[in-house]
């Protein structure tokens, strides 16, 4: 026999006290973890300090979403602007790095991010380190996708799978049927190590790869409807609309003017017959056909130096100046033309300022998982402390047999430790499985994917506290029973 | 064994916010191995006089001496571990733990002394009491003389000098208690017994004897 005999024993005997009282501190761990787990997610999702790239190109719009589309992958993007963006920046000397950005489709929910390969090779999703292909190899052709960890971890994506995306990203209106181009399958040839950003959890093609989608689908349905159909394009929060011709100054091969209001990338039902489009033209090169490409979401900017990115944005975003001179010297800049069709976007800004609102409400939810910490260990206490009038005879009985005051001052203390040990070991399973049911849903709602049973050191130091704040609970009841009187305790 | 040299103890009584003295004894003794049967009756301060040899209650002023040692100088805690070690008690009302086994029970005599719990030791002391086939048999499943029984077990489960008995069959029948006198004989043997009772039959078993009245002025006065 040893004292934990003693304490099993003396919780066995108050079962449905004793099993309350571990529901309780259950229920506080698991939801403690819980927000702890997906409060880590959200801000490994969101707590980038370098995202391989100074300045954002996006249409004119909010600001917020155009680094939520290009760097988190969610929202939808501002506009489209005109490829030859990306074309004059390739051979700017001021930049060291360029990558158009293109969305529009998606496969089962994730979303498909047409890029170029160099996207993938010279990148860097954080500070310091790129992209590593966990196997296979990057996209060569067009119609081949390397896959993002989680993305193929969910869906069970595998080297030489075919995949057929789905148009648009956001949710269909009601009513509306999904289009699915399952006419132009692509094929998985590689998939990438985790890199814990939003880059996980989306499928990386050529540009080409997603342009021909939307260019075939605009060509089918100019045949259909007279090329005059709109898209209704959401932006959040920053619902605009504008009027967005695609008659660039560059070339358009597929040489029609669209006049299509682009707010949104939610197709709603658009009905598309079967069509025979050879979608995998072998003839021309991936960077040939690259070229070929009219329109992006982004065009995502390295500087060799960080402070062109400002003087570039402040180009774009301020209004034409009316000084001769100074219009003279900006008007030397190859973005110059682009100036109504842009602005510029410092990531780094931007990020600080999303960090300040998950900040914010990092604040607020750890305030409430406090007080769900307090709430449990004053449970604790009540419970113990209640049952002390009704267990001064047995602690009479066991100081009668020689144990010392500090003996059943340990017991005590002992009985809180071990509730909340079995609380915490329980919660923290609890919690996990909450994270695992409700991620799905976060995954739905947020666009963040919560990766729930991954246990942290973070975790443990908090089932620590739990414990620690489990007995200081069990020492005033402790205290209570340490100073039971013997004799007048004990029946004669 | 035990040797009582002015012993005083008193009680603040609420009612009045008196202090009235229950224990007031010039001198006692008890000899190593000696058998001695102290009469008293309800109130004469017979169970706080084993209580203060037992060091559960430190009295106001005199001395105990126990194996030589004077408990009442000793502190809270080695006065615990002192009666743990050297003083087996039998109360009246048994003070079994309900949620333990009669083995567990006996066990808990033995886990605070110095040698810890011994569950063969246990086992081998509840079959010398014959409890041998219920030594997994909770307080509620046993009779009351078998739970006296198991009190008995427990008393001597750290091999103590001293057995201190209260009204030992104050809550039995005739034929329960004169098995369970002769269960406190056979395990008091080599050891000294001070039982306290206020049955004619029960001091009758014993050779020596003494009224607590005589030796406790405070009911004298």
């Amino acid at each position: 026999m040893t004292p934990f005999t003693i304490v099993r024993k003396n919780l066995a005997k108050r079962a449905l006290s004793t099993l309350l009282t571990i529901i309780s501190v259950t229920l506080g761990v698991a939801l403690v973890i819980a927000v702890q787990v997906a409060e880590k997610e959200t801000e490994r999702s969101f707590n980038q300090t370098s995202v391989g790239f100074d300045l954002i190109l996006a249409a004119p719009g909010s600001r917020m979403q155009a680094t939520l589309n290009t760097i988190y992958h969610l929202e939808t993007s501002t506009g489209i602007i005109p490829a030859g963006v990306y074309q004059a920046l390739l051979n700017d000397p001021r930049v060291e790095r360029v990558f158009p950005f293109y969305v529009g489709d998606s496969y089962r929910g994730f979303r498909v991010v047409g890029t170029s390969a160099a996207f993938l090779k010279e990148a860097e999703p954080r500070a310091g380190s790129p992209f590593v292909l966990r196997e296979g190899r990057i996209f060569e052709d067009a119609f081949e996708v390397v896959v993002g960890s989680e993305t193929a971890e969910r869906l069970g994506l595998r080297i030489g799978d075919q995949v057929v995306f789905t148009h648009g990203v956001a949710e269909l209106a009601p009513g509306a049927e999904a289009h699915v181009h399952d006419d132009a399958p692509s094929t998985v040839v590689g998939i990438l190590e985790r890199t814990n950003t939003a880059n996980d959890r989306v499928l990386f093609t050529s540009i080409f790869t997603t342009h021909a989608m939307h260019h075939h689908l605009h060509d089918h349905d100019d045949h259909k409807d007279d090329h005059n159909h709109h898209h209704d394009h959401q932006h959040g929060n920053d619902t605009h609309s504008h009027g967005h011709s695609h008659n660039h100054s560059h070339n358009h091969s597929h040489g029609h003017n669209h006049d299509h209001s682009h707010d949104d990338h939610k197709h709603d039902g658009h009905s598309h017959d079967a069509h025979d489009h050879d979608h995998h033209p072998q003839k021309r090169t991936l960077a040939e056909l690259e070229a070929t490409v009219t329109e992006l979401d982004a065009v995502l900017v390295k500087f060799t130096n960080q402070a062109l990115a400002i003087s570039v944005a402040g180009l774009l975003n301020f209004p034409t100046p009316e000084n001769p001179l100074l219009l003279r010297n900006l008007q030397r800049d190859p973005l110059f033309p682009f100036k109504d069709d842009l602005m510029g976007v410092i990531p780094a800004v931007q990020i600080k300022e999303l960090m300040s609102i998950v900040g914010n409400a990092e604040q607020v939810i750890g305030a409430i998982a406090l007080l769900v910490f307090i709430t449990a260990l004053l449970g604790i206490l009540a419970s113990l402390y209640n049952t002390m009038d009704g267990r001064r005879r047995d602690i009479a009985i066991m100081r009668s047999l020689g144990a010392r005051k500090s003996s059943i001052f340990l017991l005590i203390t002992l009985e809180a430790a071990v509730i909340t040990i079995i609380g915490c070991v329980i919660g923290l399973f609890a919690g996990h499985t909450i994270v695992h049911f409700a991620s799905p849903i976060i995954a739905e709602t947020a666009g963040i994917i919560v990766r729930a049973f991954i246990f942290e050191s973070a975790q443990f130091y908090t089932l620590l506290l739990f414990i620690l704040g489990g007995i200081i609970a069990g020492i005033i009841p402790a205290f209570k029973a340490y100073n039971t009187d013997v004799a007048s305790n004990l029946a004669p | 064994m035990v040797q009582i040299s002015h012993l005083k103890k008193s009680f603040l009584n609420p009612a009045d916010n008196q202090r009235i003295t229950i224990l007031d004894i010039p001198e006692f003794k008890l000899e190593s191995g000696q058998h001695l049967g102290l009469r008293g009756t309800s109130g004469s301060g017979k169970t706080t006089l084993l209580h203060t040899i037992a060091g559960m209650v430190k009295p106001d002023s005199g001395s105990v001496t126990i194996l030589n040692q004077d408990i009442t100088k000793l502190g809270e805690s080695q006065r615990d571990r002192f009666r743990a070690n050297h003083i087996g008690y039998i109360f009246q009302s048994f003070n079994l733990l309900e949620g333990f086994t009669a083995l567990e029970n006996v066990m808990l005599g033995m886990i605070f002394a110095d040698k810890g719990a011994r569950k063969e030791y246990a086992s081998e002391l509840l079959d010398k009491t014959g409890l041998g086939d219920r030594l997994h048999y909770k307080p509620a499943q046993l009779s009351v003389g078998q739970q006296q029984r198991v009190c008995v077990a427990r008393a001597i489960a750290n091999n103590p000098e001293l057995i201190l008995a209260d009204e030992p069959t104050g809550s039995l029948d005739a034929k329960t208690s004169s098995e369970i006198l002769d269960l406190i004989f056979s395990v008091a043997e080599g050891r000294s017994l001070l039982l306290v009772s206020h049955e004619p039959e029960v001091l009758a078993t014993f050779s020596t004897t003494m009224d607590l009245r005589e030796i406790n002025k405070a009911i004298a006065s």
